[in-house]
This record gives structure tokens, sequence and C-alpha cells, in this order.
């Protein structure tokens, strides 16, 4: 499917983008910092934890899958209405497709850029990786399962901010999961920086000043927002009203930002509680994450349009997100360690562009 | 008009008019070229070539504001959505920016307790009820509906037939039920491998003719 959608060459330059990320990542790690295999061992380990609970997570949206609200969104999946095939074994069939998709698509070529850089030393890191990834597969599984038991339909749709907005808002939180699936992905992704600023010595800078960067930070990671905004439906299922697919993308911008500035903010206070910061600091991190939230939605949306889901999958797609990325948000990260000498207007003039930035591009993106 | 989809020629220079007020039957067997014909006159999907005119507009101008005008009923099991029924009476009145007069639906097509459901809890026939709905509930100048009676039992069928009766503009009905296009139809166009090739006046036996026209 994924070969079809970007056809082969494109499809081929996937695993070696990850390679290559890997080979380079791992070679700045061992050859040019003071870190160690022990760090890459680590990292690895990690990274197989964080892929295998994003795999997972297509429990929480799997029983909707298979109740065909999603449309045919598969032969796989809609086969459980007209085949002699039980949805367990479906969604089971499903996850082993996935297992082997990110198993040859980013754990293998993961492994063999931190191979050829370190060599077998790293060979424990390869056994964390895959030992994470399984261990992250079953636990989000485990956790998607028991949100089922969450109810989902206090919403009621409301035109308040249009009615596509109304929509996209109560498919979100009535699809299996709630709000929580959502939650529970931004707790994996922000998970991912505070066991890196928290336990990894040469991250432990951030620990300076961890409220701004982790303002930063959530902002974006939001992305993971907008591709659950954009799981329910599609532009082709509105084309009988008066409605065309650019209506529906301001609507999912629009909705990105009602669902994700709250999630996001009680982030933020709640990180707020571990590390009581000044006004300014609390000031600082909640505009940093309105901003990249803003950038995140309006990058997403101009590179993805309503298919986030599938297109960051294109790696050229994935290296303009990557690159697009590190010209605002590393910058913003930098001047966030150093703030208290004095960069408050250096990094409030950034974070002001970022969002105009964002802005425009959300205005310029096409469905 | 014509319209090709890779190397499939879907409509082959197919011309044709309808005029205001008539029922018209677009008939022609699976793959013929009728849903095609139905998106790019309701400004869908765009025409490779041919010039087009639906009330007094290109389709590929503005869309959007053609589709305000019309009444579209697609061969789908539409709406998939976390939806109840009620609300998706709100959200098709927000977006038509006119009120459903939800009483009298519920009692043409038996609604009776359905609203509350969500709609992908309802059965296929009721969803096809709401769609109806959505159809025809802002009295639009030009209906297009592709397939109508999918799904619906027998005296739902016949209440749709009213309904198509009782709407006193145009109507452009694509379907392969030959029965329904001779009961309600005023004019008809077979349709095959994306030609237009018969217009039929009077619908009076119109199995025999249409079978005429496709012996495959």
């Amino acid at each position: 499917m994924h070969s079809e959608i970007f056809n082969g060459r494109s499809f081929a330059m996937f695993p070696l983008t990850i390679f290559l990320i890997s080979f380079i990542g791992s070679y700045g790690l061992i050859e040019l910092s003071t870190l160690g295999a022990n760090t890459l061992t680590q990292i690895l380990g990690f990274l197989g934890l964080f892929m295998g609970l994003s795999v997972g997570a297509i429990g929480f949206w799997s029983r909707d899958a298979m109740k065909n609200i999603l449309g045919s969104y598969n032969l796989l999946v809609y086969s459980s209405r007209t085949l002699p095939l039980s949805r367990r074994k479906l969604l089971l069939s499903f996850l082993l497709m996935n297992i082997i998709y990110y198993t040859v698509f980013f754990l293998a070529p993961l492994s063999i850029g931190a191979i050829l850089v370190s060599g077998l030393s790293v060979f424990y890191g390869i056994g964390l990786l895959f030992g994470g990834f399984i261990a992250g597969v079953l636990a989000a599984i485990v956790l998607s399962n028991l949100s089922t038991k969450v109810p989902g339909y206090s919403i009621s749709y409301s035109n308040r901010f249009g009615p596509l907005v109304g929509k996209n808002i109560v498919d979100i939180m009535r699809s299996t999961g709630g709000i929580l699936k959502v939650f529970f992905s931004l707790t994996v992704l922000t998970g991912l920086y505070w066991f890196i600023v928290l336990y990894f010595p040469f991250a432990s800078y951030f620990l300076q000043n961890p409220l701004i960067s982790f303002g930063v930070l959530i902002g974006t990671v939001s992305l993971t927002v907008y591709n659950w905004i954009n799981r329910f439906d599609d532009a082709k299922d509105y084309i009988y009203l008066p409605i065309d697919s650019k209506m529906v993308l301001r609507a999912k911008q629009k909705s990105f930002l009602l669902v994700s500035v709250p999630l996001t903010s009680t982030f933020l206070f709640g990180a707020f509680l571990f590390y009581s910061g000044s006004y300014i600091e609390i000031i600082l991190s909640l505009t940093a994450s309105l901003s990249t939230q803003i950038y995140t939605v309006g990058l997403g949306s101009y590179l993805t349009g309503l298919k986030p889901n599938y297109r960051l999958f294109n790696p050229k797609v994935f290296l303009k997100y990557l690159g697009a990325n590190s010209i605002f948000i590393l910058p913003l990260l930098m001047i966030s360690l150093f703030i208290e000498n004095g960069f408050y207007l250096e990094f409030l003039g950034l974070l002001g562009l970022t969002a105009f930035i964002g802005f425009v591009l959300a205005k310029t993106a096409k469905p | 008009m014509e319209k090709s989809f890779g190397d499939l020629k879907a409509l082959k220079d197919i011309s044709f008019e309808i005029n205001k007020g008539e029922i018209v039957g677009f008939l022609g067997p699976n793959g013929a070229g009728k849903s095609t014909t139905i998106e790019i006159l309701t400004g869908q999907i765009e025409r490779d070539s041919g010039e087009l005119e639906v009330l007094g507009q290109d389709p590929e101008d503005d869309p959007v504001e053609l589709r305000s005008r019309l009444g579209i009923l697609p061969e789908r099991e539409d709406p998939p959505s976390f939806l109840t029924g009620r609300e998706y009476f709100e959200f098709i009145s927000d977006i038509r920016d006119e009120e459903v007069d939800e009483a009298n639906w519920i009692e043409r097509l038996h609604l009776e307790g359905k609203l509350d459901k969500l709609t992908h809890n309802l059965s296929k026939g009721e969803r096809q009820k709401l769609m109806i709905v959505q159809a025809f509930f802002h009295k639009p100048e030009l209906v297009f509906i592709d397939e109508p009676m999918t799904n619906l039992d027998p005296v739902i069928q016949e209440e749709v037939k009213q309904i198509f009766d009782d709407h006193s503009e145009t109507i452009f009905l694509c379907t392969h039920n030959v029965n329904l296009a001779e009961e309600v139809c005023d004019k008809v166009f077979f349709i095959k491998n994306g030609e237009v090739v018969e217009e039929i006046e009077d619908t009076q036996n119109l199995r025999e003719k249409f079978l005429n026209n496709y012996d495959y």
C-alpha cells in the first residue's frame, strides 16, 4: 500500500533515510561527543519502547475502523465484514503487519546505522531496541483495551466554531478511547523528553530551565493531535454538500487548536507543579507552547494536508518536516537554555516569527 | 463531455439536455458511467473536455456555490459518523443555513426513536433515510440521486417515490432499477460504456426497451 502511494523509489528511500539518520546520529554521539556506546545503548532501548507504544496505539482506533466508521479504510480491515475472519484475528494481522513494517523499515536500518559506527559493542542496545519495541506494543494495546471503558458521549455537537469543527470535536471525543487516546500519545512523546532530560547526563542542561524548553517541545510534538484529528473522515465524505476540501482543511486546523491548546496546557501545568518556576517562566512556557503549536499545525498541514498519517512516511516529506523544524525549533530550544542570561527579547522575537511562519504555512496549505 | 481515468474512458462524448421540472432517468448497467456523470455535473470531479451548464453555471467555476443550490444523494453508506441522527440534522442545517423540518421527516420516513442513536449504529437503510432527508430538506432547484432505493424496504420505497413526486423541481436520477425509472421518470437516457445510446420520451414498457439495448 505504501509503495503504491509513494511509488517504489520513494518508498525505498524511507529505510535509507532512517539508516542515514541513525548512522550520522551514532557517529556524532560516539566520535564527536564525550558520550560513549553506553548512552547509545540506552537511547536505542528507549527508541524501541517509544516506537512500540506508537505502533500499539493502533488499538485505540482499530475498533472504530472495524465498525467501518472510517469507510472502507483498507481491504484488510473491511474484510471482517465479508469474510469468515474474526475481528481479533484481523487486529492481530494488522498488528503483525505493523510490526514487520516497523522492523524492516525502522528497526533494521536503525540497527545497521548504529552497528556500522560502534561495532558489536552496541549489540546489547540492539536487543533493547527490539525488546523495548515489543514491550511498547504490548503496553499500548493493554492501555487501549482499558480505554474502551472511558465514556465519550458527554460532549454534544455544537456549531459554535463552525459545523465541521463541531463534527471533528465530536468524532475525536466519541471515538474509542475518547480524549484519552490523544492524551496517551502526548504522554508517550513528552515522556521521551522527561526521560532523556532526567536520566541522560548529556541532556541535563535542560534541567537548568526545563519549563520553557518543555513548552517548545510539547508544541512541537503536538503534531500527534493533528494526526488524530485526521483519522476519522476524509474530505470526500462531504463532497455531496457545499463543502470543498479547503474548508475541511481549515476546520481541521481550527479543531487542532481547540483540542491541542487545552491538552498541552494541562501538561504544562503538570510540569509547573514539579518545577515551580517564576511567573515569567510560566508565561514564556505557555507562549512557547502556543507559538510552536501554530507552527506545527501550519507545517504539518502545509506538508501533509489532510493525510498526515501516511504522507509523513514519504521520505521527502519527512526530511522537509525535520528540516523545517530544525530551522525554528532547535534555535528556540538552544535559546531556552540560556534565556536567563538576558535572551528574553530574542526568545520572544523568535517565538513571534515562528508563530507568524506557522500562520502563513497554515493559510497556504493545500488539502 | 468526456472523462477518462488513466486508460479507462469513463465518458465518451456524452451529450444531453434536461428541462426544468423534469424527473430524468439516467439508466445503465454497472460501470456505464452514471456516477461519474453525477460527479462531473455536481462539481465533485473535473471533466477532461466538453461544455457544460448546470443551473446556468459551469460546475467547475464555483462548485461549492453550485452545490449550495443542489441536493445530492450519493451512492454510498453515509453518514459514517459519531454524530447522532439529530445532530446530523443540525450539522446539515448549519451547513446549508436552513432548518430541517424534523417532525415532518420523522413521520414520512419512519424515523421515530432513531435520531438519538449514533449514525454508525443505525442500519444501512436508516442511514439511507438520513441521506434522503439531506438531499431534499432545503427544497433544492435540482436534485441528483444515485441509486436511491438501496437498502430501503418496500414501504419506504413508496414514500421516497412520493417525495420525488412532491418535489416540484428537477430531479436527475441515476439507476439501474428499470421499474423505478418507468414509474417516476418523465424522460430516460440509456447510457452504455460511457455513451448515451438512446433517449426515451415514452417511459412505458421501459424494461423491454432497456433489455433491447443491453444484450451484452
